[in-house]
């Protein structure tokens, strides 16, 4: 229940249920159990309990002094153009319908452009220096030019995975192959959560417009660590969770009833089995009961005032719009949900890349902003993360009417939550198809390792053993932008 | 020569412990040997004559010696000379001793022995200890002597050696006699006093410091660069004469800044704070100085055991901030109004190691914003959407530590910002959906951003950029005419263009917006 007498909770467990310990199991059952309960006497005590309550977090502390204590993801997901958002490049404008130059593509990956003529295409729309930071934005992205103060550009990104899902899983679990958790799950094995109403790792996806990627529900996976710490997608239409109500004739009181009656079974097997996945199934059923309550209250987006209704640019509250969820984000970081992901399918313009780019910033644009200046007015900027980004970025050669995959570069922006606002990190090379080498170069393992600061975390010791191997979601590289951390 | 001479004279504050401890043990065996004549005690043991001969000859062979050094190191003439004449005598007198007995043992004069090796201890004992005043300072032994010990022994109680009471306003201390002296007296009395002082050089009076060392004057009144002491101060450690010697405890750099400011400002003997022109960066200083010494925190496990308790009790988060020290953030926020005023209280009870507080939308009070008094270190606090008033404000004076403030959707207005003037720390405040007034946030904030520290600051970093540039190497292999400029590459853009260089974004002003077609 508390960080303090609670460390080694799950080496506790793993160590109960090692491929040795399990085939020495038959033989000295007794043994293990007293072993597991010398590491943490919770495991035997408190039976019926076991499991349920709000997750502490494996780290006793941080590391260091955090800033961040949540994070808002909102996931370009399909890939948005670099070149037409954050990333001006007027000598690619001015290469525009000409052949792209053989010295940059000689010898590299490429999607669907793979044995075609590569023509430059230069940016479709105008970008303009905002705030008083003079940071290049985009003019299709009118609202976030308002909250260039805000924001950290990062121009550097970079990606080692081409196609979608696995460039998704990626850039959530620092690894293409699927099975790691994902960076939301991490969190919450490390640090917790604040709330034990509503889930730790959220997600909510919203779509739109024309036909978009499908995102699986893989990339919110908790991997190898206890199904606990896995994201929960919330439905955006409606009631964000179904049958959450009791049926006709049943009261909160014996619904109670029946929760601590199936939870002091599930603690009889708990402690017999010493498997996590049980009282991962304890702790849900104590959260699920809990959210009769907790999510009806979250989705009541009736107590909003208009003017908030309007910031975000929703026309009907709960409509499953990217600006709804945004609103919804907000609702569940105040509350106290650790990692909160949101999608926005629509991003994937490898054709009418002029009209969809203006038409899917027309869905993402003004929700984004308004969510900062939301969560700033509440003073909850200090201590959100918000990442705005996808998952990789487009090449800055054309394909028809549109762009493809591109993975040496891309955009993202961060904000609140300890990173230093107003300023621009990283560059790319004059037509936008490389990061640079210049120190400040963002790969997406960089990137973990610097939101896993904000929260205080060093993310080499961030670890877990699974299969003989420790693991992070790092892997074994990440380096922090010390830079552009407040 | 000289130089190996003092080489070797170091040596006797080693050197010196052998004799004693020879002379020491020499006794406790006579006195076992005496026991030893009677049967109980038979099995003692006992020196016998020629064991007695070879003991006394390497002893007063080492006496002599360490004598021969403690001379040598004497002419040296760092020492307080009363002292060193006193220990000069006794340590001679030691050594004659020794050679003494060691011919009264071999006449076998056993009575005459036995007084003279009583004598010699009584003599090695206060040689001993006017050695030990001259290297530690007279006084070094008893300074530690328990209070009940020294009413027993009949001695005077000690009293803390403070002048003059330090007054509580910087502003009315003398500078000398309350910043300057005592700061000396830490740092530089101890080798540059009167026990010590080397280099015939004392800051332990006034006059003293005036009349200078050997070199000469150590200041010079108005202008700090020009100063011996200050030069010596900025000298590289392992510069001979950087003082202190390498090893020794060293001047912080706002001690270095004391200094520097109060020799710039005449070097006054007499001039209070408030007489003299007070840079800010000076002002900082002194203020950390005159502030009240800090309660000492309690133990980092101590706390932890504390906090989860009440963690457990209150159904609130306490965390600690980091893995080292005992600073906790405690967030109340998810008990919502079952946490009120009575469970502040017992929070309180980690008062002095809270660093973030997070007791929005809490059932917190006025009244309960009183326990808030103790949590001197919390830097972050949260009150949005509780019942608090303006009044409650007026009990957050106190926390002078404190940097961000939620107070959104209260009740607080303007008069509540006014109580919050006197947070020196505070950066951000949250007032959305209060009755404060933009005209009386901007009030708050007035004087919070110190512009004459943001310009030192950026002098420093012109000052660091003028170093980058200086950091180079050129090799220079004369000139060479330009080779035939190559023909046109086909495709344009395959050499990056020079003109590009200047295009990276937030750089160049000049591109305000470049349109594509």
């Amino acid at each position: 229940m508390n960080p303090f007498t609670d460390p080694h909770f799950f080496r506790a467990q793993q160590q109960a249920w090692s491929r040795r310990t399990f085939l020495g199991k038959s033989a000295q059952a007794l043994g293990a159990l007293a072993l597991g309960s010398l590491i943490n006497p919770r495991l035997l005590a408190g039976t019926a309990q076991a499991g349920a309550g709000a997750w502490p977090g494996i780290l006793p502390a941080p590391h260091f002094p955090p800033r961040a204590k949540r994070v808002i993801h909102l996931c370009m997901s399909g890939g948005p153009s670099h070149l037409e958002t954050f990333d001006p490049k007027p000598m690619l404008n001015k290469l525009h319908g000409q052949p792209f130059p053989e010295s940059f593509t000689k010898g590299q990956q490429l999607a669907q452009l793979q044995n075609t003529v590569l023509l430059a295409r230069g940016s479709t729309y105008g970008f303009s220096r905002c705030g008083l930071s003079g940071q290049m934005i985009s003019d299709v992205l009118p609202y976030t030019q308002s909250i260039a103060d805000d924001i950290c550009i990062i121009r550097s990104m970079h990606t080692e995975q081409i196609n979608h899902d696995p460039a998704h899983a990626f850039m959530n679990t620092g690894s293409a192959i699927k099975g790691r958790p994902s960076m939301g799950s991490w969190l919450l094995y490390g640090l917790g959560t604040e709330t034990e109403n509503l889930p730790g790792f959220v997600v909510l996806m919203s779509n739109g417009p024309g036909p978009d990627q499908p995102v699986s529900a893989s990339q919110w996976s908790a991997g190898f660590l206890p199904s606990r710490f896995q994201g929960v997608q919330f439905q955006s239409k409606g009631a964000p969770v179904h049958y959450v109500g009791n049926p006709e004739g049943v009261c909160q009181s014996t619904q109670r009833q029946v929760i601590d009656e199936i939870a002091q079974l599930n603690g009889y097997q708990a402690d017999a089995s010493l498997d996590p996945e049980v009282q991962t199934r304890v702790a849900q059923y104590e959260l699920a009961f809990k959210m009769q309550t907790s999510v009806p209250d979250l989705a009541d987006l009736s107590k909003e005032p208009q003017s908030i209704l309007d910031m975000y640019g929703i026309k009907t509250p709960g409509d499953g719009s990217f600006a709804s969820n945004c609103l919804l984000a907000r609702r569940l970081a105040e509350r106290g949900t650790r990692f909160i992901q949101l999608y926005h399918r629509g991003w994937d313009h490898h054709a009418d890349l002029d009209n969809r780019t203006k038409l899917v910033a027309g869905l993402v644009d003004q929700p984004s902003a308004a969510l900062i200046k939301d969560l700033k007015q509440r003073g909850m900027l200090d201590d959100t993360l918000v990442l705005w980004g996808g998952e990789f970025g487009r090449t800055p050669m054309g394909q028809g009417t549109g762009r493809d995959h591109h993975i040496n570069a891309f955009s993202v922006w961060m904000a609140g939550g300890g990173i230093k606002p107003g300023i621009s990190w990283g560059s790319t090379d004059e037509l936008g198809y490389k990061y640079l080498e210049d120190g400040q170069q963002m790969h997406v393992h960089d990137l973990h390792a610097t939101m896993l600061a904000t929260f205080g975390i060093d993310h080499t010791k961030l670890i877990y053993r699974f299969q003989g191997r420790d693991f992070r979601l790092t892997d074994v590289q990440g380096k922090v932008a010390k830079g552009i951390l407040a | 020569m000289d130089q190996f001479w003092l080489f070797l004279g170091r040596f006797h504050p080693l050197a010196v412990h052998l004799p004693i401890g020879i002379f020491v043990l020499l006794a406790v065996l006579e006195l076992t040997g005496l026991l030893a004549r009677r049967q109980r005690f038979s099995q003692w043991p006992r020196l016998s004559d020629s064991q007695r001969d070879h003991i006394l000859l390497f002893a007063a062979l080492m006496a002599m010696a360490t004598a021969f050094m403690g001379w040598l190191l004497a002419r040296d003439g760092s020492y307080d000379p009363v002292l060193i004449n006193r220990h000069r005598n006794l340590g001679l007198l030691v050594a004659a001793l020794a050679v003494i007995l060691v011919v009264v043992q071999r006449a076998r004069w056993s009575r005459v022995y036995a007084t003279l090796l009583a004598v010699t201890l009584v003599v090695i004992t206060a040689a001993g200890h006017i050695g030990g005043e001259i290297t530690h300072g007279s006084g070094y032994l008893t300074q530690q002597l328990p209070a009940f010990m020294r009413r027993w022994m009949g001695q005077p109680p000690v009293k803390v050696a403070r002048p003059r009471a330090i007054p509580s306003d910087p502003r009315q201390a003398v500078i000398y006699a309350d910043v300057i002296h005592p700061l000396l007296e830490q740092r530089c009395v101890g080798c540059h006093g009167p026990a010590k002082s080397n280099g015939q050089l004392r800051y332990d009076t006034w006059e003293q410091m005036l009349r200078g060392g050997k070199n000469g004057a150590v200041f010079k009144a108005g202008d700090a660069s020009a100063s011996r002491m200050i030069k010596r101060l900025h000298l590289p450690l392992d510069e001979k004469e950087h003082m202190p010697p390498k090893g020794k405890p060293q001047l912080t750099d706002d001690e270095i800044a004391l200094l520097e400011w109060w020799i710039d400002r005449g070097a006054s003997v007499d001039k209070k704070v408030a007489d003299v022109e007070i840079a800010p960066a000076v002002a900082e200083i002194l203020e950390a100085r005159f502030a009240p010494p800090a309660p000492p925190l309690p133990p980092r496990a101590t706390v932890l055991a504390r906090a989860a308790a009440l963690s457990e009790k209150l159904g609130i988060i306490i965390r600690p901030m980091t893995v080292e020290g005992p600073w906790l953030e405690a967030n109340a926020r998810l008990q919502s109004t079952r946490f009120g005023d009575a469970q502040l209280d017992e929070l309180a009870a980690l008062a002095p190691v809270l660093q973030w507080l997070d007791l929005g939308e809490t059932a917190v009070t006025d009244a309960g914003l009183g326990h808030l008094a103790g949590m001197k270190n919390l830097q972050r606090l949260h009150l949005d959407r509780t019942a608090i008033t303006d009044t409650g404000l007026t009990r957050l004076s106190g926390l002078t530590k404190l940097e961000y403030l939620n107070l959104y959707g209260t009740a607080i207005g303007d008069p509540g910002l006014v109580a919050l003037q006197s947070l020196p720390r505070l950066r951000s405040i949250y007032l959305w959906k209060t009755h404060a007034t933009a005209a009386a946030a901007k009030e708050l904030g007035k004087g919070r951003v110190d512009q004459r520290k943001i310009q030192r600051w950026r002098d420093q970093i012109a000052d660091l950029q003028g170093k980058i540039g200086q950091e180079r190497f050129d090799a220079n292999l004369g000139e060479t005419l330009p080779p035939p400029p190559p023909p046109t590459p086909p495709v344009p853009m395959a050499a990056p263009a020079p003109a590009a260089a200047g295009e990276a974004p937030a750089k160049n002003p000049a591109v305000l917006a470049t349109q594509a077609k």
